[in-house]
């Protein structure tokens, strides 16, 4: 537990001091998302999926975002430079919205 | 053809200019497009421009329909033509991407003022794509080894008749485009892999919805990525790149493949589509500890990784298959099942089975599909396995798991022609290079050393892979003179020579036959007739019978009768209703008498059966019969027996040693009325079946609920009219039922003497009269 | 020839048009005597505007039709003893006649010949043996009966339940001489028209009885009738003495009973049952059908599921000559696919139309409505409209659930955060960099 604990802030201490800004605004925005996803399961959790097409769109609209977010952060971290390639973070960005221009367009179609 | 293999060794020859390798490329694109373009026109020449086979007149009936009344109303067609009366929803029962793209070629030719027939689209539809799947196969080819071996890919994928039975002109399926769509998915997939963009990942997933817009086959992307992406993870081969590229490919995929009315809700309800999003969170799962790992660096995380990395699995394993137990996850389906256990389908669904392109695939098949490059194809797998990196453990095991596939049903020889092109492409362009190098230049160890880097970076447009070594060759190549190198070379020339001459052959005789149009040569002269029995009969149908006439036939027909004939059907092609089909089974299997009870029940009017006893044609509805005995007996055991058809020595025969229940089935007796009188030859006996080599066993019998009402030119197409109940109109007591034995009355009428007879009454007289009454009549 | 086809397809057609029209008769006599003997029927026929053609049987002339039309729309065989038709008509062509919708009326006798015994059994009768005759010993007419005890007197009880076909049951007694008919118990069209009664037997008389009789008392039938399924009617005597005049005029006195009847009940019969077998009586048709949506007036292309429907059925009845409303309260609607979905009876709303409303079912297809009227005496209803039922369209499926806002506002939210996000990371874009690059300056 003690280390458990440890190991906690000792995390929590890195990424507070190692973060760049800009990873940590990634970071706000996954968090949000990920709020709205877990408020929205627990929504379903408790009146059921019946418009299971709204369902299932809002939610994978959600996980979608959040993937996204992340990928773009793995793609925005200069830690990561090597892994990726000739994807400069501008390039990066423009892809996330490339992405989110399809998948908003699918989700307003599915969602009813 | 040839031209274009030779052509395509040449890049590696000019190496030097980038701009003559790059118009090289392009050439050989281009003639890869027309030879493919071309090859597939032997139909069109033969024959004319027509839709060939069975699907084919579906797809083409719902573009047509699509093209005529919009998109929307499509979407939403209700077709009560189709599987009487049930109706059929076509919208949400087909995978529209078909019928959207020729739909907009049509749209867009005619934007441009460009008229063209929307049949004509149809028709050369796969042929177009076969040139789009050329070059989607020469891109990936390109992304997994080099442009050389992209060329030979794509030069062997325009051409190979494995790719070709389903794209000729005129074959227009869902096949046709799927075989691009599926190519390019991969494409993008390496190329998203390779660079780890999102942009690459979306268009792969953009790439998929089209591919799941256009065929069922998608669910082997969505499996053989993730399995993929697995792999790779077991191998701990896990990148960021990899994340990436699988998490948005796989978010993005779902939601857009949800998009298609007939896929629905199955991506994340069955489980076939359960491995992707189990590896998805397992993908996650690592996605993270990895993430913990490279934040903290240390020993203790590389054990809590392992042990996360097991629980995630676990856990998503164990809530799968909880899900499947509870029923929210509908279980494999038996198609599926048919996958795995190729007995499945023969026991339990015998409308699967009855399919012969879901048969087990011949060794003879496979090489008279693929020909040289089923042999070449484990070279180049071989190469892929010896300088493994990301992408080639894709191909590695497409290549694995397509040849299974292959080897369960016919049908999926199409999923594994275009890898097989790619690995044959692979290994021809690494023996070429082999030989060939050495040819040019001398041999000189440091110089080809020291080129071989910057060669490598001209094809290899990624870069970072390591360049392969030739420490292998260079060793054989020791031994090697340059007449046993030329003659290494012209050997492969003739056995690509070979292949050219093969996939021609093949295509022209094997797979250019629209099979509504048959074609034979007369055994004297050699001229070609040409049998037009179907689209006759189809033609007599559309003319001379109610335009809400009903027609019962087997269910292979009914697309080619809604198609040509423009009536209702009661079961077609698309077979979604097993039990309806086990209805129509029972009624061809039945006696008349029975038959007639469920004709009517069914509202049926005519009854449309192919009989090829006359010209020998082998697939006719008797051939077929015992499938239409074995889905009947599925359904109703207690009416119909198997084992009844056959004799008691277990044989299925026509001629009088047959079994009773065989010769006085409806399907009999449709097929082989009037038959029994009919001589074919002088020599010969009547009745005599060319197809199945017997005079057949009951020849004469009558019709009493039918009547024939049409029989083709050959007689291949038969077409009986049911009675309606009103013409049985008074139940008449056969002399055999009746209590008062009748006399035997012989008549006196003649043709002069036209006088009735009354008894009891002196006719001396009157005879007198009538005589003179004859003459001045 | 093309002239006096069309003349006769006209004619047809004013005939099926208007009732009053001329009905054109053959009748077919074995003997010209018949047409003096039962000169009341023939009478009575010919004031209900039916044109009659006597000939004999074995006329050398005879035809049915011409060019393939038929000349006459019913036809007449008094003549029992006819062993072979002459001319054209054969026990083929009459069966084939109706088979094309004509009617007939055939009487036999206990010498019955071989054409008679062909045609009946061609229409599911059979004729019992030659010579042999209905015998009642208890219920012969004592005035009449030559001693053989074949002149029987059959009660209007042994009638059938049917008011259309043979008129009212309270009548007088009715004579009848000649043979017996068996039916076909298994055909389920054939109406015994009059039984005799329980004591009778059919046997050749005068002869002891050897074998046991074909027809022993109810089962004799002695006026037998078949609606075939074309709705031609054929009505089978085994007595030609019936319809005479003789049987019509006659006092009947049954043995040991007292009560004296001045006149037989024969003609009540006999006119009821021509009425009924030459299309007068009994006929009905369905006028018009509609169905709709409910509200609506026209009906739609097709249905849609779970939409509630309007199907109004027009029936009419022939009565003296005139097309009528027809009453009655237990027709039946049935909606079909393959099984009835629907069953329902249709409610009467004045002036010979049903109607019923109900609600589709869920489930879609191509469905009929069926309405099969079938009752003793009158002709077979049968009407079924053809309709097909489609599922939603993608646009009918219920929007904008309230259930689901949670979900529209979570995509939307994601879509704003997108955007916010984007903007605040363009715009943050520069900073961190700088951020970075002060931290590697420091």
């Amino acid at each position: 537990m003690v280390q458990l604990k440890t190991v906690l802030s000792k995390f929590y201490d890195e990424y507070q001091n190692n973060t760049p800004k800009k990873l940590k605004l990634i970071d706000a925005y996954l968090t949000y998302i990920l709020l709205t996803g877990i408020l929205q399961f627990a929504y379903c959790v408790l009146v059921g999926t019946f418009p299971f097409n709204s369902f299932l769109s809002g939610f994978i609209s959600t996980v979608s975002c959040f993937v996204l977010g992340v990928c773009l952060r793995l793609q925005t971290n200069t830690q990561n430079k090597s892994q990726f390639i000739g994807i400069s973070p501008e390039r990066g960005f423009a892809d996330f919205i490339f992405a989110h221009i399809i998948l908003h367009l699918v989700v307003v179609n599915f969602i009813g | 053809m040839t031209e274009t293999l030779i052509k395509s060794k040449n890049p590696n020859r000019v190496t030097s200019h980038a701009g003559i390798s790059s118009l090289i490329v392009f050439s050989v694109l281009l003639m890869c497009w027309i030879a493919g373009f071309a090859s597939r026109l032997f139909a069109v020449i033969r024959f004319e421009s027509i839709i060939h086979e069975f699907d084919p007149w579906f797809n083409y009936r719902a573009t047509a329909y699509m093209v005529q009344h919009g998109f929307y109303k499509f979407l939403n067609w209700f077709d009560e033509r189709a599987w009487y009366p049930l109706g059929r929803i076509v919208g949400g029962t087909v995978y529209p991407g078909l019928m959207i793209t020729s739909g907009g070629i049509h749209w867009l030719l005619h934007l441009l003022h460009i008229p063209v027939h929307i049949r004509d689209i149809c028709v050369f539809l796969a042929p177009i794509f076969s040139g789009l799947t050329a070059i989607s196969t020469y891109l990936l080819t390109k992304e997994l080894w080099n442009t050389g071996a992209g060329l030979f890919a794509a030069s062997f994928i325009a051409i190979v008749p494995g790719y070709i039975s389903r794209s000729v002109a005129g074959s227009y399926d869902n096949e046709g485009i799927a075989i691009f769509a599926l190519q390019f998915t991969y494409y993008l997939w390496v190329k998203s892999v390779k660079t780890g963009s999102i942009f690459w990942a979306a268009s792969a997933a953009l790439s998929y919805f089209y591919m799941v817009s256009a065929w069922g086959g998608y669910v082997f992307i969505i499996n053989l990525i993730p399995l993929h992406v697995f792999v790779l993870l077991i191998m701990n081969r896990y990148s960021h790149r990899l994340f990436t590229s699988y998490t948005t490919f796989y978010i993005l995929g779902l939601i857009c493949s949800m998009q298609i009315p007939f896929v629905g809700f199955q991506p994340i309800r069955t489980s076939e589509h359960m491995a992707a999003s189990g590896v998805f969170a397992l993908l996650v799962a690592v996605g993270a500890l990895k993430h913990l790992q490279t934040v903290l660096t240390k020993q203790e995380f590389k054990r809590l990784f392992i042990f996360g990395g097991l629980a995630a699995a676990a856990v998503v394993f164990l809530t799968v298959v909880g899900l499947t137990m509870a029923g929210v996850i509908a279980p494999w389906s038996g198609r599926f099942y048919s996958l795995w256990d190729t007995g499945y389908a023969k026991i339990h669904i015998p409308i699967i089975a009855s399919v012969s392109e879901h048969q087990p695939t011949t060794w003879f098949s496979f090489f008279f599909d693929l020909h040289i490059l089923v042999c070449t194809f484990p070279v180049g797998l071989w190469y892929a396995i010896k300088k493994i990196n990301d992408e080639r453990v894709f191909v590695v095991l497409y290549a694995i798991s397509a040849v299974y596939f292959a080897g369960v049903m016919v049908r999926l020889m199409l999923t594994l022609t275009p890898v097989v092109c790619i690995l044959a492409g692979v290994g021809f362009s690494g023996l070429l290079e082999v030989f060939l190098k050495e040819d040019q230049q001398p041999v000189n160890k440091e110089e080809t050393e020291n080129e071989e880097p910057t060669e490598k970076k001209l094809y290899d447009k990624a870069g970072k892979i390591k360049p392969r070594k030739h420490d292998s060759n260079k060793s054989e190549n020791k031994g090697l003179g340059s007449n046993v190198k030329s003659m290494v070379v012209i050997a492969i020339m003739m056995i690509l020579m070979m292949f050219a001459v093969h996939c021609t052959w093949v295509t022209s005789n094997a797979y250019s036959s629209p099979s509504i149009v048959l074609a034979f040569y007369n055994q004297g002269d050699g001229t070609r007739n040409i049998l037009d029995d179907f689209r006759e009969a189809y033609y007599w149908l559309s003319q001379n019978t109610n335009d809400d006439a009903r027609v019962m036939s087997w269910w292979d027909y009914g697309y080619q009768i809604a198609g040509m004939a423009n009536r209702t059907t009661l079961v077609d092609n698309n077979t979604w209703n097993n039990s309806h089909i086990a209805l129509v089974g029972k009624a061809m299997s039945s006696p008349e008498e029975k038959a007639y009870e469920i004709m009517t029940s069914l509202d049926v009017d005519y009854v449309l059966v192919i009989f090829g006893g006359v010209i020998g044609y082998s697939g006719d509805d008797i051939n077929k019969f015992l499938w239409m005995v074995r889905i009947a007996e599925g359904e109703h055991p207690k009416d119909i027996r198997e084992s009844d058809f056959f004799t008691e020595r277990g044989e299925f025969r026509v001629d009088n040693e047959g079994a009773p229940a065989l010769l006085n089935c409806l399907m009999y007796k449709l097929s082989y009325y009037r038959f029994g009188d009919l001589k074919l030859d002088y020599r010969g006996p009547a009745g005599y079946d060319r197809t199945r080599n017997a005079v057949i066993g009951n020849k004469d019998f009558d019709l009493t609920y039918l009547e024939e009402a049409y029989t083709s030119e050959h007689w291949l197409v038969r077409i009986y009219r049911v009675k309606k109940p009103h013409e049985f109109n008074r139940p008449a007591l056969k002399t055999d039922e009746r209590v008062v034995s009748a006399s035997e009355y012989i008549t006196k009428k003649t043709s002069k003497r036209r006088k009735g007879v009354i008894k009891n009454r002196p006719t001396v007289i009157k005879g007198k009269r009538t005589a003179t009454k004859e003459k001045t009549n | 020839m093309k002239f006096i086809v069309i003349l006769a397809f006209v004619s047809l057609l004013m005939c099926s048009a208007n009732a009053e029209e001329k009905k054109e008769t053959l009748v077919l006599l074995d003997n010209l005597a018949t047409r003096e003997t039962h000169s009341i029927f023939f009478k009575n026929l010919q004031d209900r505007d039916f044109k009659l053609t006597f000939k004999l049987a074995d006329d050398a002339g005879l035809v049915l039709s011409k060019y393939g039309e038929y000349l006459y729309q019913n036809l007449i065989v008094f003549a029992p003893s006819v062993e072979e038709f002459g001319g054209s008509i054969s026990v083929e062509s009459i069966t084939e006649f109706i088979d094309n919708g004509g009617n007939v009326l055939v009487a036999g006798s206990s010498t019955s010949g071989d054409a008679i015994r062909e045609l009946a059994s061609e229409c599911g009768f059979e004729i019992d043996e030659e010579n042999a005759a209905v015998i009642d010993h208890l219920n012969f007419d004592a005035l009449l009966d030559k001693g053989d005890h074949t002149t029987i007197v059959a009660s209007p009880k042994n009638l059938i339940d049917s008011e259309i076909i043979v008129g009212g049951k309270n009548i007088k007694p009715l004579l009848y001489r000649g043979t017996g008919i068996i039916a076909d118990r298994e055909n389920p069209l054939i109406l015994p028209l009059l039984t005799a009664d329980s004591t009778a037997y059919s046997y050749v008389p005068d002869s002891p009885i050897k074998e046991y009789p074909h027809a022993v008392g109810k089962g004799t039938i002695l006026i037998a009738a078949l609606q075939a399924r074309n709705n031609a009617r054929i009505v089978f005597s085994g007595s030609l003495y019936f319809f005479s005049d003789e049987a019509i005029m006659s006092i009947v006195k049954k043995v040991n009973d007292n009560t004296v009847h001045d006149q037989s009940g024969n003609i009540n019969v006999i006119n009821s049952i021509s009425r009924w077998v030459f299309g007068e009586n009994g006929q009905i048709r369905v006028a018009s059908v509609k169905h709709h949506k409910e509200g609506e007036k026209e009906p739609p292309a097709s249905y849609t599921i779970l939409e509630p429907v309007v199907y109004t059925i027009e029936i009419e009845q022939l009565i003296d000559g005139k097309w009528k409303p027809f009453v009655a309260n237990d027709v039946q609607l049935e909606f079909v696919r393959i099984d009835p979905f629907v069953r329902v009876t249709l409610k009467s709303i004045g002036g010979g139309k049903y109607q019923a409303k109900f609600k589709i079912p869920d489930v879609y297809g191509v469905y009929q409505f069926k309405v099969d009227y079938d009752r003793v005496g009158l002709n077979h209803l049968y009407s079924t409209t053809q309709v097909s039922v489609r599922p939603l369209t993608h646009t009918q499926y219920e929007r904008f659930i309230p259930s689901a806002y949670p979900y529209y506002a979570s995509a939307f939210s994601m879509m704003f955060g997108v955007f916010v996000f984007s903007f605040v990371f363009l715009y943050f874009k520069d900073k961190p960099e700088k951020a970075e690059v002060e931290k590697k300056t420091n």
